[in-house]
Protein backbone atom coordinates (compact mmCIF):
# COMPACT_ATOMS: atom_id res chain seq x y z
CA UNK A 1 0.00 0.00 0.00
CA UNK A 2 1.37 3.37 -1.04
CA UNK A 3 1.40 5.86 1.84
CA UNK A 4 -1.08 8.80 1.28
CA UNK A 5 1.74 11.63 1.60
CA UNK A 6 4.24 9.86 -0.70
CA UNK A 7 1.23 10.01 -3.35
CA UNK A 8 0.38 13.60 -2.29
CA UNK A 9 3.95 14.55 -2.62
CA UNK A 10 3.92 12.89 -5.98
CA UNK A 11 0.76 14.73 -7.28
CA UNK A 12 2.74 17.92 -6.01
CA UNK A 13 6.12 16.79 -8.31
CA UNK A 14 3.35 16.26 -11.12
CA UNK A 15 1.96 19.89 -10.98
CA UNK A 16 5.00 21.36 -10.70
CA UNK A 17 6.01 19.67 -13.76
CA UNK A 18 3.44 20.43 -15.66
CA UNK A 19 3.13 24.15 -14.65
CA UNK A 20 7.18 24.73 -16.18
CA UNK A 21 6.02 23.52 -19.39
CA UNK A 22 2.67 25.04 -19.36
CA UNK A 23 5.36 28.95 -18.36
CA UNK A 24 7.81 27.54 -21.04
CA UNK A 25 5.06 27.26 -23.57
CA UNK A 26 3.27 30.47 -22.41
CA UNK A 27 6.32 32.77 -22.73
CA UNK A 28 6.63 31.08 -26.11
CA UNK A 29 3.24 32.14 -27.05
CA UNK A 30 4.26 35.65 -26.08
CA UNK A 31 7.15 36.06 -27.43
CA UNK A 32 5.29 34.91 -31.14
CA UNK A 33 2.43 37.10 -30.99
CA UNK A 34 5.03 39.74 -29.88
CA UNK A 35 6.81 39.03 -33.16
CA UNK A 36 3.59 38.67 -35.24
CA UNK A 37 2.63 42.26 -34.01
CA UNK A 38 -0.73 40.78 -32.78
CA UNK A 39 -1.78 43.06 -30.06
CA UNK A 40 -4.88 40.79 -29.12
CA UNK A 41 -3.04 37.47 -28.47
CA UNK A 42 -0.37 39.85 -26.61
CA UNK A 43 -2.51 40.71 -24.19
CA UNK A 44 -4.18 37.13 -23.55
CA UNK A 45 -1.23 36.11 -22.20
CA UNK A 46 -1.65 38.58 -19.28
CA UNK A 47 -3.39 39.00 -16.39
CA UNK A 48 -6.50 40.82 -16.91
CA UNK A 49 -7.01 42.73 -13.52
CA UNK A 50 -5.41 45.74 -11.85
CA UNK A 51 -2.62 43.72 -10.26
CA UNK A 52 -0.53 43.80 -14.19
CA UNK A 53 2.05 45.49 -14.30
CA UNK A 54 5.09 46.00 -17.29
CA UNK A 55 8.31 47.78 -16.90
CA UNK A 56 10.18 48.31 -20.31
CA UNK A 57 13.68 49.12 -20.49
CA UNK A 58 13.67 52.97 -19.89
CA UNK A 59 9.94 53.75 -21.41
CA UNK A 60 8.34 53.31 -18.07
CA UNK A 61 6.89 51.43 -15.41
CA UNK A 62 2.94 50.67 -16.27
CA UNK A 63 0.55 49.85 -13.98
CA UNK A 64 -3.00 48.18 -14.76
CA UNK A 65 -4.91 47.08 -17.45
CA UNK A 66 -5.16 50.47 -19.07
CA UNK A 67 -2.07 51.53 -18.53
CA UNK A 68 -0.94 48.19 -19.91
CA UNK A 69 -2.74 48.96 -22.98
CA UNK A 70 -1.63 52.16 -23.55
CA UNK A 71 2.19 50.39 -23.80
CA UNK A 72 1.31 47.93 -25.93
CA UNK A 73 -0.20 49.69 -28.38
CA UNK A 74 3.02 51.81 -28.46
CA UNK A 75 5.26 48.91 -28.41
CA UNK A 76 2.82 47.74 -31.76
CA UNK A 77 2.49 51.20 -33.29
CA UNK A 78 4.49 52.59 -36.69
CA UNK A 79 6.43 55.59 -34.78
CA UNK A 80 9.02 56.60 -35.47
CA UNK A 81 11.91 54.98 -34.44
CA UNK A 82 9.84 51.71 -33.35
CA UNK A 83 10.16 48.35 -34.57
CA UNK A 84 8.46 46.92 -37.82
CA UNK A 85 9.95 43.96 -37.79
CA UNK A 86 11.11 41.88 -34.80
CA UNK A 87 12.35 38.78 -34.16
CA UNK A 88 12.56 38.20 -29.85
CA UNK A 89 13.77 34.78 -29.03
CA UNK A 90 13.67 33.09 -25.17
CA UNK A 91 17.16 31.81 -24.31
CA UNK A 92 18.70 31.02 -20.62
CA UNK A 93 15.03 29.76 -18.95
CA UNK A 94 15.34 29.54 -15.26
CA UNK A 95 12.27 29.13 -13.93
CA UNK A 96 10.67 28.71 -10.01
CA UNK A 97 7.51 27.00 -9.25
CA UNK A 98 6.20 28.38 -5.69
CA UNK A 99 6.34 25.42 -3.10
CA UNK A 100 1.90 26.74 -2.97
CA UNK A 101 1.74 26.11 -6.67
CA UNK A 102 -0.55 29.72 -7.32
CA UNK A 103 2.54 31.79 -8.67
CA UNK A 104 6.01 31.35 -10.62
CA UNK A 105 9.04 33.40 -11.45
CA UNK A 106 11.40 33.06 -14.44
CA UNK A 107 13.99 34.84 -16.29
CA UNK A 108 14.88 34.53 -20.08
CA UNK A 109 17.76 36.32 -21.95
CA UNK A 110 16.02 37.30 -25.49
CA UNK A 111 18.61 38.32 -28.45
CA UNK A 112 15.68 40.62 -30.70
CA UNK A 113 17.11 41.17 -34.21
CA UNK A 114 14.76 43.84 -35.39
CA UNK A 115 14.17 46.51 -38.32
CA UNK A 116 13.30 49.61 -36.99
CA UNK A 117 11.73 52.56 -39.37
CA UNK A 118 13.42 55.52 -38.85
CA UNK A 119 11.55 57.26 -41.82
CA UNK A 120 9.39 56.07 -44.91
CA UNK A 121 11.99 54.00 -47.02
CA UNK A 122 14.61 54.82 -44.49
CA UNK A 123 14.35 51.45 -42.56
CA UNK A 124 17.48 50.23 -40.31
CA UNK A 125 18.66 46.61 -38.93
CA UNK A 126 18.58 47.31 -35.60
CA UNK A 127 20.67 44.78 -33.30
CA UNK A 128 19.22 44.25 -29.57
CA UNK A 129 19.62 42.13 -26.61
CA UNK A 130 17.05 42.00 -23.64
CA UNK A 131 16.08 40.27 -20.48
CA UNK A 132 12.61 39.31 -19.14
CA UNK A 133 12.14 38.69 -15.91
CA UNK A 134 8.15 37.90 -14.85
CA UNK A 135 6.15 36.79 -11.95
CA UNK A 136 3.76 34.02 -13.03
CA UNK A 137 -0.07 33.81 -11.49
CA UNK A 138 -2.28 30.44 -11.96
CA UNK A 139 -5.73 31.68 -13.44
CA UNK A 140 -7.69 28.48 -12.72
CA UNK A 141 -6.15 25.89 -15.32
CA UNK A 142 -4.11 28.41 -16.91
CA UNK A 143 -0.86 30.80 -16.19
CA UNK A 144 -0.64 34.11 -16.99
CA UNK A 145 2.33 36.21 -17.26
CA UNK A 146 1.54 38.52 -14.05
CA UNK A 147 4.37 41.27 -14.32
CA UNK A 148 6.58 41.78 -16.88
CA UNK A 149 10.20 43.91 -16.86
CA UNK A 150 11.90 43.77 -19.76
CA UNK A 151 15.30 44.87 -19.44
CA UNK A 152 17.72 46.49 -22.04
CA UNK A 153 20.95 45.21 -22.63
CA UNK A 154 21.25 47.20 -25.46
CA UNK A 155 19.90 48.15 -28.61
CA UNK A 156 22.65 49.37 -31.44
CA UNK A 157 22.51 49.53 -35.00
CA UNK A 158 23.69 45.89 -36.50
CA UNK A 159 26.52 47.74 -39.02
CA UNK A 160 27.72 49.41 -35.65
CA UNK A 161 27.56 47.08 -32.96
CA UNK A 162 27.00 47.71 -29.25
CA UNK A 163 30.24 49.58 -28.63
CA UNK A 164 29.80 52.06 -31.33
CA UNK A 165 26.47 52.45 -31.57
CA UNK A 166 25.23 53.93 -28.27
CA UNK A 167 22.03 56.39 -29.63
CA UNK A 168 19.16 53.75 -28.56
CA UNK A 169 20.30 52.97 -25.24
CA UNK A 170 18.51 55.95 -23.58
CA UNK A 171 15.47 57.18 -24.61
CA UNK A 172 14.58 61.28 -24.35
CA UNK A 173 14.68 62.66 -20.78
CA UNK A 174 10.55 62.91 -21.18
CA UNK A 175 8.06 60.57 -20.12
CA UNK A 176 7.83 58.07 -23.06
CA UNK A 177 3.53 57.87 -22.20
CA UNK A 178 0.90 59.68 -20.15
CA UNK A 179 1.49 56.49 -18.19
CA UNK A 180 5.14 56.03 -17.84
CA UNK A 181 5.90 55.59 -13.91
CA UNK A 182 9.45 55.92 -12.42
CA UNK A 183 11.53 53.00 -13.26
CA UNK A 184 12.99 50.27 -11.14
CA UNK A 185 16.41 49.31 -12.89
CA UNK A 186 17.97 50.87 -16.26
CA UNK A 187 21.33 49.97 -16.54
CA UNK A 188 22.34 49.36 -20.60
CA UNK A 189 25.58 47.96 -21.53
CA UNK A 190 27.81 51.15 -22.52
CA UNK A 191 31.41 51.60 -22.84
CA UNK A 192 31.29 52.87 -18.96
CA UNK A 193 28.89 50.77 -17.47
CA UNK A 194 29.50 47.85 -15.10
CA UNK A 195 27.62 44.83 -15.87
CA UNK A 196 25.11 43.85 -12.35
CA UNK A 197 24.11 40.15 -12.69
CA UNK A 198 20.40 41.55 -13.07
CA UNK A 199 17.87 40.47 -12.88
CA UNK A 200 18.78 38.18 -10.44
CA UNK A 201 18.20 34.41 -11.21
CA UNK A 202 14.28 33.60 -9.48
CA UNK A 203 15.42 30.83 -6.19
CA UNK A 204 13.24 28.30 -4.80
CA UNK A 205 10.49 29.93 -2.94
CA UNK A 206 7.06 28.94 -1.03
CA UNK A 207 4.38 31.69 -1.85
CA UNK A 208 4.85 35.17 -3.60
CA UNK A 209 5.72 37.68 -1.59
CA UNK A 210 6.87 40.85 -4.15
CA UNK A 211 8.82 40.81 -7.19
CA UNK A 212 11.61 42.64 -5.58
CA UNK A 213 13.99 39.10 -6.72
CA UNK A 214 13.84 40.81 -9.88
CA UNK A 215 16.39 43.38 -8.86
CA UNK A 216 17.99 41.94 -5.94
CA UNK A 217 21.51 42.88 -5.56
CA UNK A 218 22.58 40.21 -2.94
CA UNK A 219 24.03 36.97 -4.60
CA UNK A 220 24.67 34.86 -1.39
CA UNK A 221 20.91 33.82 -1.11
CA UNK B 1 2.16 16.76 -18.94
CA UNK B 2 0.33 13.55 -17.68
CA UNK B 3 -2.84 13.91 -15.81
CA UNK B 4 -3.56 11.99 -12.38
CA UNK B 5 -5.39 11.81 -9.42
CA UNK B 6 -5.18 9.88 -6.01
CA UNK B 7 -7.41 7.05 -7.58
CA UNK B 8 -5.49 6.48 -10.30
CA UNK B 9 -2.29 6.33 -8.32
CA UNK B 10 -4.01 3.69 -6.17
CA UNK B 11 -3.96 1.24 -9.52
CA UNK B 12 -0.79 1.03 -9.22
CA UNK B 13 2.00 -1.64 -7.83
CA UNK B 14 4.30 -0.44 -5.31
CA UNK B 15 6.89 -1.42 -8.71
CA UNK B 16 5.17 0.66 -11.01
CA UNK B 17 4.44 3.79 -8.70
CA UNK B 18 8.41 4.07 -7.62
CA UNK B 19 8.89 3.69 -11.51
CA UNK B 20 6.68 6.81 -12.09
CA UNK B 21 8.77 8.67 -9.78
CA UNK B 22 11.76 7.98 -10.71
CA UNK B 23 10.59 9.52 -14.37
CA UNK B 24 8.79 12.76 -12.59
CA UNK B 25 12.01 13.42 -10.71
CA UNK B 26 14.23 13.24 -13.69
CA UNK B 27 11.97 15.60 -15.39
CA UNK B 28 12.98 17.68 -11.88
CA UNK B 29 16.10 16.79 -11.98
CA UNK B 30 16.67 18.50 -15.79
CA UNK B 31 14.54 21.59 -14.82
CA UNK B 32 17.10 22.50 -11.88
CA UNK B 33 20.09 21.50 -13.66
CA UNK B 34 18.96 23.87 -16.26
CA UNK B 35 18.20 26.41 -13.84
CA UNK B 36 21.54 26.22 -12.36
CA UNK B 37 23.15 26.60 -15.82
CA UNK B 38 20.96 29.95 -16.11
CA UNK B 39 21.57 31.35 -12.73
CA UNK B 40 25.56 30.50 -13.62
CA UNK B 41 25.70 32.17 -16.63
CA UNK B 42 23.96 35.49 -15.02
CA UNK B 43 27.15 35.03 -12.36
CA UNK B 44 29.34 34.68 -14.99
CA UNK B 45 28.56 38.09 -16.73
CA UNK B 46 28.81 39.70 -13.59
CA UNK B 47 32.61 39.12 -12.59
CA UNK B 48 32.69 41.18 -9.51
CA UNK B 49 35.50 40.11 -7.93
CA UNK B 50 35.86 38.62 -3.58
CA UNK B 51 31.72 39.04 -3.59
CA UNK B 52 30.02 36.32 -1.51
CA UNK B 53 27.91 34.62 -3.64
CA UNK B 54 26.18 31.63 -3.17
CA UNK B 55 28.84 28.80 -4.80
CA UNK B 56 27.26 26.69 -7.29
CA UNK B 57 29.84 24.38 -8.26
CA UNK B 58 30.87 21.38 -6.28
CA UNK B 59 33.76 22.71 -4.66
CA UNK B 60 34.81 20.24 -2.33
CA UNK B 61 34.24 16.45 -4.86
CA UNK B 62 37.31 14.78 -4.73
CA UNK B 63 37.87 15.52 -8.27
CA UNK B 64 38.21 19.36 -7.77
CA UNK B 65 40.98 21.27 -7.29
CA UNK B 66 39.30 23.83 -4.75
CA UNK B 67 42.07 25.66 -4.04
CA UNK B 68 42.61 25.75 -8.03
CA UNK B 69 39.57 26.82 -8.53
CA UNK B 70 39.40 29.44 -6.06
CA UNK B 71 42.60 31.27 -7.30
CA UNK B 72 41.19 31.03 -10.84
CA UNK B 73 38.00 33.50 -9.11
CA UNK B 74 40.52 36.10 -7.51
CA UNK B 75 42.16 36.56 -10.72
CA UNK B 76 41.60 39.77 -12.42
CA UNK B 77 41.97 39.84 -16.31
CA UNK B 78 40.57 42.86 -16.63
CA UNK B 79 41.68 46.12 -14.92
CA UNK B 80 38.28 47.68 -14.65
CA UNK B 81 34.45 46.44 -15.20
CA UNK B 82 33.66 49.09 -17.31
CA UNK B 83 33.17 48.33 -20.47
CA UNK B 84 33.00 44.35 -19.73
CA UNK B 85 30.35 42.10 -20.66
CA UNK B 86 30.13 38.39 -20.71
CA UNK B 87 26.26 37.62 -21.99
CA UNK B 88 26.41 34.08 -23.05
CA UNK B 89 22.70 33.18 -24.11
CA UNK B 90 22.13 29.05 -23.22
CA UNK B 91 19.98 27.29 -26.34
CA UNK B 92 19.66 23.68 -27.34
CA UNK B 93 20.47 21.81 -24.53
CA UNK B 94 20.64 18.26 -24.21
CA UNK B 95 20.52 17.07 -20.62
CA UNK B 96 20.74 13.23 -19.08
CA UNK B 97 20.22 12.29 -15.68
CA UNK B 98 21.50 8.94 -14.43
CA UNK B 99 19.02 6.34 -12.71
CA UNK B 100 18.89 7.90 -9.41
CA UNK B 101 18.59 11.35 -9.82
CA UNK B 102 21.79 12.21 -8.29
CA UNK B 103 23.91 12.73 -11.51
CA UNK B 104 23.26 14.78 -14.95
CA UNK B 105 25.61 15.80 -17.97
CA UNK B 106 24.51 18.47 -20.59
CA UNK B 107 25.75 20.31 -23.43
CA UNK B 108 24.25 23.88 -23.90
CA UNK B 109 24.83 25.57 -27.77
CA UNK B 110 25.92 29.38 -26.70
CA UNK B 111 25.86 32.37 -28.56
CA UNK B 112 27.53 35.31 -26.44
CA UNK B 113 28.09 39.22 -26.40
CA UNK B 114 31.06 40.10 -25.46
CA UNK B 115 32.53 43.38 -24.78
CA UNK B 116 36.16 43.66 -23.90
CA UNK B 117 37.94 46.19 -21.81
CA UNK B 118 41.42 45.03 -20.83
CA UNK B 119 43.33 47.92 -19.58
CA UNK B 120 40.46 50.68 -19.33
CA UNK B 121 41.17 50.92 -23.76
CA UNK B 122 37.58 51.46 -25.64
CA UNK B 123 36.33 47.80 -25.55
CA UNK B 124 35.71 45.57 -28.10
CA UNK B 125 32.95 44.15 -29.28
CA UNK B 126 32.94 40.39 -29.37
CA UNK B 127 30.75 37.31 -30.56
CA UNK B 128 31.22 34.19 -29.79
CA UNK B 129 29.44 30.95 -30.08
CA UNK B 130 30.03 27.41 -28.47
CA UNK B 131 29.51 24.45 -26.69
CA UNK B 132 29.18 23.79 -22.79
CA UNK B 133 29.48 20.21 -21.58
CA UNK B 134 28.87 20.26 -18.08
CA UNK B 135 28.04 17.73 -15.22
CA UNK B 136 26.05 18.32 -12.57
CA UNK B 137 26.49 16.41 -8.88
CA UNK B 138 22.85 16.23 -6.00
CA UNK B 139 25.09 16.72 -2.97
CA UNK B 140 22.22 17.88 0.14
CA UNK B 141 19.99 18.06 -1.84
CA UNK B 142 21.00 20.41 -3.92
CA UNK B 143 22.27 20.55 -7.91
CA UNK B 144 25.93 21.80 -8.39
CA UNK B 145 28.29 22.51 -10.66
CA UNK B 146 30.88 19.47 -10.89
CA UNK B 147 32.59 20.97 -13.90
CA UNK B 148 31.31 23.20 -16.96
CA UNK B 149 33.70 23.08 -19.87
CA UNK B 150 33.48 25.39 -23.06
CA UNK B 151 34.34 24.36 -26.49
CA UNK B 152 34.49 27.60 -28.89
CA UNK B 153 33.55 27.49 -32.01
CA UNK B 154 34.11 31.59 -32.71
CA UNK B 155 35.39 34.73 -31.06
CA UNK B 156 35.27 37.17 -33.41
CA UNK B 157 35.88 41.00 -33.48
CA UNK B 158 32.24 41.97 -34.13
CA UNK B 159 32.96 43.87 -37.95
CA UNK B 160 35.53 41.42 -38.59
CA UNK B 161 33.18 38.26 -38.22
CA UNK B 162 33.88 34.69 -37.78
CA UNK B 163 35.58 33.94 -41.02
CA UNK B 164 38.61 36.23 -40.95
CA UNK B 165 38.98 37.06 -37.10
CA UNK B 166 39.91 34.96 -34.24
CA UNK B 167 40.61 36.26 -30.48
CA UNK B 168 42.00 34.15 -27.73
CA UNK B 169 40.83 34.12 -24.35
CA UNK B 170 41.56 36.74 -22.49
CA UNK B 171 44.38 35.54 -19.63
CA UNK B 172 47.21 37.71 -17.98
CA UNK B 173 50.18 36.98 -19.05
CA UNK B 174 48.02 36.90 -22.65
CA UNK B 175 48.21 33.97 -24.25
CA UNK B 176 49.94 33.79 -27.97
CA UNK B 177 47.72 32.42 -30.42
CA UNK B 178 48.97 29.00 -30.77
CA UNK B 179 48.88 28.65 -26.53
CA UNK B 180 44.86 29.27 -27.15
CA UNK B 181 44.57 27.10 -30.10
CA UNK B 182 45.59 24.53 -27.89
CA UNK B 183 43.02 24.98 -24.78
CA UNK B 184 39.60 26.59 -25.56
CA UNK B 185 40.58 27.19 -28.92
CA UNK B 186 41.82 24.17 -29.96
CA UNK B 187 38.36 22.78 -31.82
CA UNK B 188 37.25 26.44 -32.37
CA UNK B 189 36.00 27.20 -36.48
CA UNK B 190 38.97 27.29 -38.95
CA UNK B 191 38.28 28.03 -42.70
CA UNK B 192 40.81 25.37 -43.85
CA UNK B 193 39.66 22.42 -41.63
CA UNK B 194 36.53 19.94 -41.10
CA UNK B 195 34.67 20.47 -38.22
CA UNK B 196 35.00 17.95 -34.89
CA UNK B 197 32.06 16.43 -33.48
CA UNK B 198 33.00 17.66 -30.05
CA UNK B 199 31.97 17.98 -27.56
CA UNK B 200 28.85 15.30 -28.27
CA UNK B 201 25.96 15.55 -26.54
CA UNK B 202 25.23 13.20 -24.00
CA UNK B 203 23.86 10.49 -25.13
CA UNK B 204 20.38 8.13 -23.05
CA UNK B 205 23.53 5.56 -22.35
CA UNK B 206 26.25 8.11 -21.00
CA UNK B 207 26.28 6.74 -17.63
CA UNK B 208 26.27 3.24 -18.38
CA UNK B 209 29.02 4.30 -21.14
CA UNK B 210 30.94 6.68 -18.32
CA UNK B 211 29.68 5.81 -15.01
CA UNK B 212 32.27 7.82 -13.37
CA UNK B 213 31.30 10.81 -12.74
CA UNK B 214 34.25 13.16 -13.17
CA UNK B 215 34.94 11.00 -16.77
CA UNK B 216 34.69 13.53 -19.03
CA UNK B 217 35.41 12.10 -21.99
CA UNK B 218 31.45 11.42 -22.58
CA UNK B 219 32.11 14.95 -24.60
CA UNK B 220 35.08 13.78 -26.59
CA UNK B 221 34.16 9.88 -27.87
CA UNK B 222 34.64 11.12 -31.46
CA UNK B 223 38.10 12.53 -31.33
CA UNK B 224 39.09 9.95 -29.05
CA UNK B 225 38.25 6.86 -31.54
CA UNK B 226 40.64 9.28 -33.40
CA UNK B 227 43.75 8.78 -31.36
CA UNK B 228 43.30 5.35 -31.12
CA UNK B 229 43.57 5.43 -34.82
CA UNK B 230 46.54 6.42 -34.14
CA UNK B 231 46.04 9.19 -36.82
CA UNK B 232 48.00 12.32 -35.31
CA UNK B 233 45.96 14.79 -37.66
CA UNK B 234 43.01 13.41 -36.86
CA UNK B 235 43.46 13.48 -33.19
CA UNK B 236 43.47 17.31 -32.82
CA UNK B 237 41.17 17.73 -35.70
CA UNK B 238 43.58 19.17 -38.34
CA UNK B 239 42.11 17.42 -40.95
CA UNK B 240 42.03 19.27 -44.43
CA UNK B 241 39.07 19.44 -46.41
CA UNK B 242 39.57 17.24 -49.02
CA UNK B 243 38.61 19.21 -51.92
CA UNK B 244 41.21 22.31 -50.70
CA UNK B 245 43.74 19.45 -50.76
CA UNK B 246 42.64 18.26 -54.01
CA UNK B 247 43.12 21.63 -55.42
CA UNK B 248 46.09 22.02 -54.32
CA UNK B 249 47.86 18.91 -55.58
CA UNK B 250 46.26 20.20 -58.93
Amino acid sequence: MIASERKQAFLKKVERVGAYRAIRNLMAEAADALNCRNIGRSRACLVQDESLWIEFADEGRFYGSEAVDELLAYLFSDAPGNAVRLDLMLTTPIVEIAGDGKTAQGVWWCPVPMTIREAVGKEQAVWAWGTIAADFLRCGTEWKIWHLHYFRVFKCRYADGWVDDLSMINRLNLPALPHSQPLSYHNPYSPLSVRDGIPAAPRPYESYTDSAWMTETRKDR
Amino acid sequence: MLDFCLEDLDLLSEEEFERLERMLDRQIAMIECSNLAGTNSILWDDQHIGQKRRELQALDHPSVDKEAVLAFRRKAVVDSLEGNMLVHALTGSVIEVDADNTHARATFWSFGHEGLSKFREKPMAIFSIGVFNDAFIKTDGEWKILYSGWQRTTKNEYHKGWARDMQPTNTRPPMTPEEDRAMLGRFAYQPDEIRQPVPEPPRRDTWVAFPDEADREWANMNIASDAKRGDSAGWIGRVKKLEGTEEKTK
